[in-house]
């Protein structure tokens, strides 16, 4: 049988608020200045990161985020005040080298000169980042900091459905529970196993189930 | 080009590009056209030049598919573009001071104590004195956080609300120095030296970030020289005393500091507090005086520190209903007490006042009565008061079970010998810099 040919769409253009399990979600969009956004790895971080630009772009506002840093230079900070919302995502990969903490700093300057909203993440506190410019320390100290939600594997079970039902399959509970006990629990793990569950249910013409998750992670 | 030649031109690139390059370099364009030409704006020079190498050609294969022939990518926003009611959009190079004061930033909102009196007085002896050559320039300095650029405003708040047809300029020195090399690209570095010569006061903040340039640094003293000339008001903020600053040039270091010179130090505790109760106030929020004390008493370093705390409070019991109290601040600020209790403990306090009087941690715990010893066990005692949540027994038992009226007169004297001697208050500030710095 020939599969059918799923487009490649990738899972964060629908990172949503509507689609994100936790209280960190309000927090973040009450924030009309600098943000700081904390916690581990896979936990949230960019999926709220990006749901905010999403809103911003819905209300058309302009809205960039930023990832892979070390993938750029430090000049990709310069004059991205003339956006309404930056999202910056781990941030931490950076701190320590001089050029990217100075253009991090007078971006935050010349953001909160225009008020606009900066949004940087990472996976600590800011008080624990081994910042080395002291103004840019004090600065991202005083930042109204927002910690990313320790979910339960019933709340992740929730996000995973979310977010299939958002793109147009059900993941039953069973199946769900399944991956819960097979993949590694962590949120972006979950998604990655759920995007090849979507391409594959796609693929074959038929319903997320068990038998068709075993098959397709080799169990 | 109609919205939908764009969307699935967005579509297309999504599916082809890494969500990194797609996020990073196209998300952000935004898009102007006509019958004749599609503008595409990034939003700086570098995702400009990013998109040039890499992506240009394939978006102009997409929008000619879908009808459109002429693609230009600029560097700009569409918010310049309505401002200007003018379709022909150019790349924004406007050197002008673009920066507004902070009109919260007033004398009134400013918190005075004894760590800042001096600087606040010298600040409002300008604003009611103009180019007044003792307080010209005038330079705040000390550490991040501790209110210099607060004080700025409030002159220029002060002298707009006197004199509203002044020219005030407020800009902050890493722009100055933008605003210069893009003059210098687009050759109207004419244009710009004038500007800066014809304003009536110049506010420059964090000037330490000058030295980075040399240029701008020859530009500066022109600008500078200039300005004081013609009995201008400069007004200068700066982390350090100019003589720290490296690679500042010689003649610069002396020019800043030879009007006033006034330095910010961290808050004592009373300062704190009434800092906290200013802001509540400002935010319309009830906080319990023992909450300001508690959160004065952790977080000592500076001021942006206490109210970036006091807003993640507030936020906090905004955000989940509950009134604010000890246990909400608690759980609010736990990440950052944990590290602050860590940071200043008894043990660390004496290491660090023994080091600075070159004497051994063992004589801190010593008996020993003579000046050298006794006087920084003083210290050490009074610092561990301020800078630590121990009892004074608590403390006592840390000095080799001394009473904890020993510890009171250590406090109180230190007190005393602050007011009488500069030195001694000097030592004292030093030390609380270098524990909470």
């Amino acid at each position: 049988m020939t599969g059918q040919l799923a487009l490649k769409f990738p899972l964060t253009s629908d990172a949503t608020f509507g689609n994100y399990i936790g209280h960190a979600a309000s927090k973040i969009r009450t924030i009309k200045t600098l943000a700081y956004l904390w916690g581990p790895t896979q936990s949230g971080r960019s999926h709220l990161l990006q749901a905010l630009c999403h809103e911003a772009n819905d209300n058309k506002r302009s809205a960039i985020y930023l990832e892979s840093l070390w993938e750029y230079e430090a000049e990709l900070f310069n004059g991205l005040e003339s956006m309404s919302v930056i999202a910056v995502d781990d941030i931490d990969t950076v701190i320590g080298a001089s050029d990217w903490e100075l253009a991090l700093f007078h971006l935050i300057n010349a953001v909160s000169d225009k008020q606009g909203l900066l949004v940087v993440s990472a996976k600590v506190p800011a008080n624990q980042l081994a910042v080395d410019l002291n103004d840019l320390r004090s600065r991202l100290s005083s930042a109204v900091a927002v910690h990313t939600d320790w979910l339960s594997d019933q709340e992740k079970l929730q996000a995973l459905q979310k977010r299939a039902k958002f793109r147009g399959f059900t993941l039953d509970d069973d199946v769900g529970h399944f991956l819960l006990d097979r993949v590694p629990r962590n949120m972006g793990s979950l998604m990655e196993v759920l995007g090849r569950i979507e391409l594959e249910t796609l693929n074959q013409q038929r319903k997320a189930t068990i038998p068709l998750v075993k098959r397709m992670l080799g169990l | 080009m109609s919205s939908s030649v764009w969307q699935e031109c967005l579509r297309s690139l999504e599916s082809e590009l890494s969500a990194r390059q797609f996020n990073t370099c196209i998300k952000p364009l935004q898009v102007v056209s006509d019958s004749k030409l599609v503008k595409l704006l990034a939003p700086n020079k570098y995702i400009k030049d990013q998109i040039n190498d890499q992506f240009l050609s394939r978006i102009k294969e997409l929008i000619a598919a879908g009808g459109d022939k002429e693609v230009l990518l600029e560097v700009g926003s569409t918010q310049y573009i309505s401002q200007e009611q003018n379709n022909a959009f150019v790349e924004r190079e406007s050197f002008y001071p673009l920066l507004d004061l902070n009109k919260e930033f007033t004398f009134d909102s400013f918190v005075e104590g004894r760590s800042n009196q001096i600087a606040r007085a010298a600040a409002v002896q300008v604003a009611e004195n103009i180019g007044g050559a003792s307080y010209n320039p005038l330079l705040l300095y000390g550490g991040v956080g501790l209110g210099k650029t607060h004080l700025m405003h409030a002159v220029g708040n002060s002298i707009l609300e006197r004199n509203p047809h002044l020219n005030v300029a407020y800009m902050y020195s890493q722009r100055f120095m933008e605003d210069m090399v893009r003059a210098i690209e687009h050759g109207t570095m004419a244009d710009f030296t004038q500007y800066y010569r014809s304003v009536d006061v110049l506010l420059m903040d964090d000037i330490q970030f000058l030295a980075k340039g040399m240029k701008s640094q020859e530009e500066f003293f022109h600008v500078f020289n200039r300005l004081q000339e013609g009995g201008r008001q400069v007004i200068l903020t700066c982390d350090r005393y100019p003589k720290e600053i490296e690679g500042l040039e010689v003649r610069l270091e002396s020019r800043f500091v030879w009007g006033m010179t006034a330095t910010l130090e961290p808050p004592d505790l009373e300062t704190r507090v009434a800092i906290l109760r200013k802001k509540a106030d400002s935010e319309a929020t009830e906080v319990p005086h023992e909450v300001a004390f508690f959160i004065a008493e952790r977080i000592r370093s500076n001021v942006r520190e206490l109210e970036g705390a006091l807003k993640r409070v507030i936020a906090n019991a905004r955000f989940t209903g509950r009134e604010i109290s000890l246990e909400q601040v608690r759980e609010s600020l736990r990440d950052l007490i944990a590290i602050q209790d860590r940071q200043v403990g008894i043990e660390n306090i004496q290491k660090t006042v023994a080091d600075y009087y070159k004497i051994r941690v063992s004589d801190l715990h010593s008996k020993k009565r003579s000046v050298s010893v006794a006087r920084p066990r003083q210290m050490a005692m009074a610092l561990s008061k301020e800078l630590t949540s121990h009892s004074l027994p608590e403390i006592g038992d840390s000095f080799s079970g001394k009473d904890h009226t020993t510890v009171l007169h250590a406090v109180r004297r230190i007190e005393e010998l602050r007011e009488a001697k500069p030195d001694i208050d000097q030592d004292y500030n030093n030390l609380l810099r270098i524990l909470t710095g």
